[in-house]
């Protein structure tokens, strides 16, 4: 009687979507999976509430890997998106040989293993610069310069992207219009197609910022994990977890669930302007 | 003024050409020819945007033909407008003068020319809007406020008036033949109405299937 009714019920819904039960489907997926997520993350914060996770935030050692992730994430954003500026310039407009190859290669980072990234930056700034560096008064291997580095080295090819997306995207007659008006091409790039592109390359920063801040396996190998000198976020959470201090790693979970809240709603506003200009 | 000696355009599978077109100052040429034919392209070609794929381009008896556009100093206004979605309608309109500044210009003189200008289009109530709340045919008006202010030699018009109401293109075509008659302005109008053409033109050429003719208006 009742899965009757039940199946009556349903029929009568998708007679309410004629040709649109693959919608109903659709959705369906889209809510479940967002419960699921919500649920998840929702259930950290809930369970963090009822412990003692909230009393870390006053640890010396938890605001120093705070302030650390902070000055670190910044340093290597800042890097990342001057350096991604003018190579993303370049692949934008210009067709010149052997630039898939270059296009690879300045992937690569993204694509390999962070663990790899990591192995290879510790050779690199070991036995293959160290001495050379260390010589210069610049040693950088499980030194804090290390952490913002392997950062930069990691997050470059999702600002080159970005970056590369947002000049591209602008419609190239603008400045060809703007070289009418007497603009040189210098001029143009500043006056017109930096301001055309400026929501996609704010939202490639907050988006290469948010893979700083969630980097862990690269610059735990070439800056190591040193309480009070090199420990960030992500590796106070590795830390923490390893010694069974669950509280710890929960407090630190919280702190770059936050930021990349933040980052993720930032990203989504810079599309939003974008989609309007 | 202007020569094209033996030009041909290239844009994609577009030919068209060779093109042979005299310009005196002052002289106003309308250009006819169906959508897709290729006149846009012929505009770009004449400003520099575009490299000309041969011939010789020729302006007061100098080869232009390899000067890039920002040593032309041709007015330009595309069909769709292409106002910087970045500056305001008065900062576009003084994009020439201004050369993309935000700082207003120190002329007294510019201000007064960019009001007139302005009123006489019919946008002096928009100065302060952004581009993208603008009408087409608002649009197009600043658009070709914009290549005129700096009161350039040649002006080349892309179909300014095609989303302009009948009322304001009459008043645009005042305004065209009037700044045409003061400052000897010479004009390239693209268009696909005859009857703009009749109404504006000292000379009308047709492109047809790539190839360029020169008939009296």
């Amino acid at each position: 009687m009742v899965s009757r009714r039940l199946s009556r019920r349903v029929s009568r819904a998708i007679r309410l979507f004629p040709g649109r039960a693959h919608i109903a489907l659709f959705s369906l997926s889209l809510s479940v999976g967002a419960l699921f997520v919500l649920a998840v993350f929702g259930g950290l914060v809930a369970y963090a509430v009822r412990s003692p996770a909230f009393g870390f935030f006053g640890d010396p050692e938890f605001r120093f890997a705070v302030g650390f992730t902070l000055r670190a994430t910044v340093a290597a954003t800042l890097c990342a998106g001057l350096s991604s500026l003018g190579a993303a310039y370049v692949l934008a407009f210009y067709d010149f040989p052997g630039k898939r190859a270059v296009e690879i290669v300045l992937g690569l980072p993204m694509l390999v293993p962070p663990l790899v990234n990591g192995v290879a930056l510790l050779i690199f700034f070991g036995p293959i610069a160290g001495p050379t560096l260390s010589r210069l008064g610049f040693p950088v291997a499980f030194n804090p310069a290390a952490a913002v580095i392997a950062m930069w080295f990691v997050a470059s090819p999702f600002s080159i992207r970005m970056f590369r997306q947002a000049f591209a995207s602008a419609d190239a007659r603008y400045s060809s219009l703007a070289g009418t008006f007497g603009l040189s091409p210098l001029a143009r790039f500043f006056r017109v197609q930096l301001p055309l592109a400026r929501n996609g390359l704010a939202s490639g920063l907050a988006m290469t910022w948010a893979r700083t801040t969630g980097e862990f396996g690269a610059t735990a190998m070439v800056a190591g994990v040193t309480r009070l000198k090199t420990e960030t976020l992500s590796a106070a959470i590795f830390l923490s977890m390893s010694g069974g201090d669950l509280d710890a790693a929960i407090s630190a979970s919280l702190v770059l669930l936050a930021v990349s809240a933040v980052a993720y709603a930032a990203i989504g506003l810079a599309g939003e302007a974008t989609r309007v200009a | 003024m202007l020569e094209l000696r033996g030009v041909a355009c290239r844009a994609g599978a577009f030919r068209i050409g060779p093109v042979e077109l005299s310009l005196a100052a002052g002289e106003y040429r309308c250009v006819m020819g169906a959508t897709g034919s290729g006149k846009t392209v012929l505009l770009e070609t004449v400003a520099g945007i575009r490299p000309a794929a041969r011939g010789a381009i020729l302006l007061d008896g100098g080869d232009i033909t390899d000067e890039p556009p920002e040593r032309r100093g041709f007015g330009f206004s595309y069909q769709d407008s292409l106002l910087f979605p970045f500056l305001n309608v008065r900062e576009n309109i003084l994009f020439g003068v201004t050369r993309g500044r935000r700082r207003p210009p120190r002329d007294p003189a510019v201000e007064a020319r960019l009001l007139g200008l302005a009123r006489l289009m019919g946008i002096d109530s928009l100065l302060s809007r952004n581009p993208r709340f603008l009408s087409g045919g608002e649009r197009q008006r600043v658009s070709l406020a914009r290549a005129l202010l700096p009161a350039p030699r040649l002006a080349l018009l892309d179909e300014p008036l095609s989303a302009v109401d009948a009322d304001t293109a009459l008043r645009v075509r005042e305004l065209l033949l009037a700044v045409r008659r003061e400052r000897k302005t010479a004009v390239i109008h693209v268009t696909h109405d005859p009857r703009e053409a009749a109404l504006l033109a000292d000379s009308v050429s047709k492109i047809e299937n790539g190839a360029f003719a020169t008939g009296a208006a």
